[in-house]
């Protein structure tokens, strides 16, 4: 830690790699002369190219005076250097040149808005902007945040704890669990507090002139802190980590209300219109963001509301109701924490989050202020606009990721200032440190520049006379005068500001390291589970028979963690082939080829619970809650690696329960290389000894009831899913409110080439099976519009004793929920051959896809169904078939679009789609005009043959520039006809006609165009495509694009 | 509409909402919106509202980011956000 104030010692010896970037800082005398330096500086890299450019930037910066015109830039190579400064001084050379702000880090101010230390604050963020592995890459480059991170690892080795650091900067395998910790409440509120003192750190060697301070949210801590507010760190730090202990407790074992916190794109007011049901705004960020709170059910009304008005939504993935009322349970230890604390007046101007306005002076007021920060709304745009009334120009974001600086643009957007993060996730920290100080140097915020090459560049402490850094300090309110080192009394009054200044955030490090010991030391680990409940550790237990998903056990720690993997492989996993995404036999020619296997959601649900059984063996799952699905587990031709990773979280020795927070995920794929980072689900596995009695059946009540009108045929036709997840028997009765039906359990025998017995914990095609009863009520619906269901979530699944045996016919109930246009959520009740509740599903969450379900039954029959239709007006040969797509948003996204190539293309077709060199656009491109070549083809077959063909069954090639369409797997009576495809706006058109020749054209029509232009056009078009010549045109207009199509012969 | 002439209707939007940034040099389709325009996503939140003023037309923004998120993309080329518009303009 630092050890002196007035004459800060030689920072320990730093590193000498983990600059990838420098910071150029240029001064002119004026605008011209600033141009020419520019140029000077292009060529001399130029000349030099290797030159050493910490060693340049080090001289601008030894060279630097105050005032001018200056320009910073950010670089890592002299070429790109030459670059940037030869764009520059184009740039400068233009009078109308206000200002160069480009992300490429080039910065230039005609009007500098740091005016005084007044006009610069400090922003602390709260909880949210911690995120696995921050600053991390700061360690190497600046001594003082190592020492930061190292004191951590320090105080846990002394304290016998895991560190807190293995969680900031987990290894690259332990990032999900790390980012499920860093939700905790002691973890995310220290692990910011963590970060923001590494980056005041920084700052402080800077010596940046900070004004004012304020945080958002929990970052006001770190703020009140560094105003000197709250100095009481004997009292406060080793209480506050007390309590952070113990309100963690409380949300571990009480749960607390059920509460969702809902981000949204839109300011209040847009909330506020559609609000009811005690959803409140807990944070007004900014413009286009707050956050909303209130009871699950009625964030989801209000979801749904603006969801349908276009807004982005986004649910947070943390329940607890900060800045409501709803937290007051969570408040009395902390107002206990508050109420010896000796509160002081602030040193420097502190501003509140709650009220908007600066904290009052009086000590009480500012304690008050504090503690009910927790219950009252974060006023984070009104804040803002305050500051900026009170002179503050240049927001600094003093700790990780960035979000406060993206609010303050938006609020203030339209006038003069800026928000500098010191740290973003997307750029490393060495290089956002330098456009932070490119930014501030442009601004001319006198700046420290040697802290950046001191102990590196060797020509640095001699080249550089004290004189020339920049020192201007300010630890008074924003109207204090500046004090300007170099001016013509300063010296003196510079040491003794500086000293002030230094004594300031010295005294902040020092309560921050109060905070931070107490928390660290005292911090509690997940906790070990009693041995009464580790039954399996009784040497007479027998030993538990494998189960069926559990293969190579990575890491274990009995009644901690458990990490295992195993590959994900179509040939031993033959469940997959049952569950295959856009549909099942969609060729003749090989009746085996199917849709895309991916991974059941059930599987995952499985894996974890046989992930939360081995860390608490002798228990069984109770229920699984929390599920969330963020992406797919599609099966590869190569066989990938499933990685499933679990903790306890919370044990309850006196009920005998125990959580196991789990996440599933592969690590890589086809359609992402590298997944270690990205779960594809997780959930909370609750584990029992013994499980629950069954409850009462939920009301089932159903308006407007009547039979059932479809079949399980119908509904089977309609799944993707294969024979083994086909469980239904019967479709008995539905209504408004949802449907009944029965099943039965078919065998486990063939789900795994090599295991014909699994052992299962929770029957995961069971339980998928069960939930197709939701999708014949969707099919009993006149509305088949975003008919199209796939999961993304569940509130609980819920079982009340162990899975129904083999051959077992089970009632079940389908409930729906709620329904909305992009969602569904129903509920499923299952039960067991004696009628008692075996299974009860809730708040079940489905994305609703809207592919053109009545042309094309996406996972029917391939044969029988076009993606496409027809466009008989367009069509110029008895012959022939026009067809035309708007491809459907939903069927562009990558692994629907796979799907989709699975089940209409030939091998060597998929052979071409996955090994695609090209641009995803282009790929998108191609695989629609292939298939709308194929779905004319098989059309004009069909309408002269009476043969229905599967696309999948029609090999295309490119040949002179036009698809040709060959039958797959040996000839036919005749060869395919002759096919022309054409696009144009997003959409596509083909023609296919029994001719010599054929032609297709596709052709706009403006708002308010002439059509007539355009149909000739298009005729114009279409009979060039054919080559021209005799030819028989027909035109036909279809929404705003006219279509023509041309063919040299009729053959009827 | 034409890729390009979306491009330059991108660009006209873009200066407008953002009007003290300055684009890269070189901007094409495989341009990150995040990490070369440095863009944070309440930015294109807005970019999303001015198109659809521009457009004079609701754009179903909301489920595109969410699929972009659902598909775990961590940023946007402007070459996606062509295709969303050369879909819904």
């Amino acid at each position: 830690m630092p050890t002196t104030l007035t004459d800060p010692a030689a920072p320990p010896a730093p590193p000498a790699s983990g600059w990838d970037t420098e910071v150029f800082v240029l001064r002119g005398d004026d605008r011209a002369d600033l141009r020419g330096r520019a140029l000077a500086l292009a060529d001399r890299v130029e000349r030099q190219p290797g030159v050493t450019l910490s060693e340049v930037a080090a001289g601008l910066a030894a060279d630097l005076a105050p005032g001018g015109s200056r320009l910073g830039a950010v670089s890592g190579s002299a070429a790109d250097l030459a670059k940037k400064l030869r764009r520059t001084a184009d740039r400068l050379a233009d009078p109308n040149c206000k200002q160069i702000r480009d992300a490429a880090g080039v910065y230039f101010f005609d009007q500098p808005l740091y005016a005084a230390p007044g006009s610069l604050a400090l922003l602390f963020p709260g909880e949210g902007a911690q995120y696995p592995g921050m600053l991390a890459d700061l360690c190497g480059v600046f001594p003082e945040v190592e020492e930061t991170f190292a004191w951590c690892d320090q105080l846990a080795a002394e304290a016998g704890r895991p560190s807190l650091r293995a969680v900031l900067h987990p290894a690259p395998e332990d990032r999900a669990a790390a980012e499920a910790e860093l939700r905790k409440l002691g973890p995310s509120i220290f692990g910011v507090l963590v970060a923001d003192q590494a980056v005041i750190r920084v700052l402080w060697n800077l010596h940046l002139p900070v004004g004012a301070v304020a945080g958002h949210s929990a970052g006001e801590i770190a703020a009140l802190l560094a105003s000197g507010a709250m100095g009481a760190e004997k009292v406060l730090g080793p209480r506050l980590a007390d309590t952070m202990d113990l309100m963690q407790r409380q949300e571990e074992q009480a749960g607390g209300p059920d509460v969702t916190l809902l981000a949204v794109g839109a300011g209040r007011a847009a909330v506020e219109e559609v609000a009811a049901g005690g959803v409140v705004v807990a944070m007004d960020n900014c413009p286009h963001q707050c956050v909303a709170v209130g009871p699950t059910p009625a964030v989801a009304a209000v979801e749904a509301a603006l969801l349908a008005r276009g807004l982005v939504c986004e649910r947070l993935p943390f329940r607890r109701p900060y800045h409501t009322p709803l937290f007051e349970p969570w408040m009395g230890p902390f107002r206990d924490l508050f109420a010896p604390v000796p509160f002081e007046r602030p040193h420097t101007p502190v501003y509140s989050c709650s009220t908007g306005a600066r904290f009052p002076d009086d000590p009480d007021a500012v304690r008050d202020l504090a503690v009910n920060h927790w219950v009252s709304p974060v006023e984070f745009a009104r804040m803002i606009e305050t500051m900026y009334a009170d002179g503050v120009r240049l927001f600094v974001e003093a700790g990780p990721r960035g979000n406060l600086s993206a609010f303050v643009e938006d609020v203030l957007r339209g006038r003069p200032f800026a928000a500098l993060p010191a740290n973003v996730a997307r750029k490393s920290g060495p290089t956002q440190i330098n456009h932070l100080v490119a930014q501030l140097a442009a601004h001319h915020v006198p700046l420290n520049l040697g802290h950046l090459y001191a102990g590196r560049v060797a020509s640095w402490t001699a080249a550089v006379p004290a004189a020339a850094t920049e020192i201007e300090v300010a630890s008074g309110p924003p109207q204090s005068d500046p004090i300007r080192a170099g001016g013509a009394a300063g010296t003196a009054a510079v040491q003794a500001a500086l000293a002030d200044h230094l004594a300031v955030m010295e005294r902040f490090l020092d309560v921050q390291r109060e905070v931070m010991t107490a928390f660290l030391s005292g911090r509690a680990g997940p906790a070990e589970l009693p041995p009464e409940l580790l039954a399996f550790s009784d040497f007479d237990c027998p030993p538990p028979e494998p189960l069926c998903l559990v293969g190579d056990v990575v890491r274990h720690d009995p009644g901690r963690e458990i990490v295992f993997r195993r590959p994900l492989d179509e040939r031993e996993d033959l469940y997959a082939d049952d569950h295959t995404l856009g549909g099942r036999g969609v060729s003749r020619a090989d009746p085996g080829q199917n849709g895309l296997p991916v991974l059941p959601m059930t599987f995952s649900l499985e894996a974890m619970a046989e992930a939360a059984t081995l860390l608490a063996p002798g228990k069984v799952v109770t229920a699984v809650r929390d599920v969330r699905l963020y992406r797919w587990l599609p099966f590869d031709p190569d066989p990938t690696t499933l990685e499933v990773r679990a903790a306890v979280t919370a044990v309850d020795p006196a009920a005998g329960t125990v959580e196991v927070r789990a996440n599933v995920r592969d690590l890589g794929n086809t359609f992402l290389k590298d997944a270690a980072d990205k779960p594809a689900c997780e959930a909370v596995v609750v584990l029992a000894d013994r499980y629950p009695d069954p409850p009462d059946p939920l009301p089932f009540r159903l308006t407007d009831e009547a039979p059932c009108r479809s079949t399980v045929e119908d509904l089977r036709r309609n799944m993707f899913h294969g024979p083994l997840f086909q469980m239904l028997r019967t479709l008995d009765r539905v209504g408004r409110e949802g449907i009944q039906g029965t099943l039965e359990v078919q065998p486990r025998d063939r789900w795994f080439r090599s295991n014909p017995d699994p052992a299962v914990v929770i029957d995961p095609v069971l339980v998928d099976a069960a939930m197709h009863l939701l999708g014949a009520w969707h099919l009993e619906q006149p509305d088949w519009t975003g008919r199209i269901l796939l999961p993304i979530g569940m509130k609980a699944l819920e079982f009340f004793g162990p899975p129904p045996p083999v051959g077992s016919r089970c009632v079940v109930r389908g409930h729906n929920e709620e329904e909305t246009a992009r969602q569904a959520r129903h509920g499923l009740e299952v039960f067991g051959p004696d009628g008692r509740l075996w299974y009860r599903l809730t708040s079940a969450g489905y994305w609703r896809f809207y592919l053109p379900f009545g042309h094309v039954n996406f996972f029917g029959p391939k044969d029988e169904y076009y993606l496409s239709r027809r466009l008989a007006d367009a069509e110029a040969a008895v012959t022939g078939r026009c067809h035309f797509l708007e491809p459907p948003v939903d069927l562009t996204q990558p692994v629907l679009r796979a799907a989709g190539a699975r089940v209409t293309m030939t091998p060597a077709e998929q052979a071409a789609f996955n090994g695609w060199a090209g641009t995803d656009a282009e790929l998108t491109d191609w695989f629609f005009g292939r298939m709308l070549a194929k779905d004319a083809v098989r059309a004009a077959w069909a309408a002269r043959h009476g043969e229905a063909v599967f696309p999948a069954d029609i090999e295309t090639e490119a040949v002179n520039g036009r698809v040709v369409c060959r039958p797959r797997g040996g000839p036919k009576a005749e060869p395919f006809p002759p096919v022309a495809v054409a696009a144009a706006k997003g959409k596509v058109a083909a023609f296919a006609a029994f001719a010599d020749r054929v032609g297709v054209a596709l052709v706009p029509v403006p708002k308010g165009g002439d059509e007539a232009e355009a149909r000739a056009a298009a005729a114009e078009l279409a009979v060039a495509d054919a080559g021209g010549g005799k030819l028989r045109v027909r035109t036909a207009r279809h929404k705003d694009v006219v279509v023509a199509t041309a063919a040299s012969e009729v053959d009827p | 509409m034409s890729p390009d002439q979306l491009y330059r209707d991108l660009s006209t939007v873009m200066a407008a909402a953002f009007p003290d940034r300055d684009p890269p040099e070189a901007v094409g389709p495989d341009t990150r919106v995040f990490a070369d325009l440095g863009m944070a996503s309440i930015e294109l939140v807005v970019l999303g509202e001015r198109l659809e003023q521009f457009y004079g037309r609701k754009l179903p923004f909301g489920p595109f980011l969410a699929g972009l998120r659902s598909r775990g993309a961590d940023d946007l080329s402007l070459g996606e956000l062509v295709a969303f518009l050369q879909q819904h303009v």
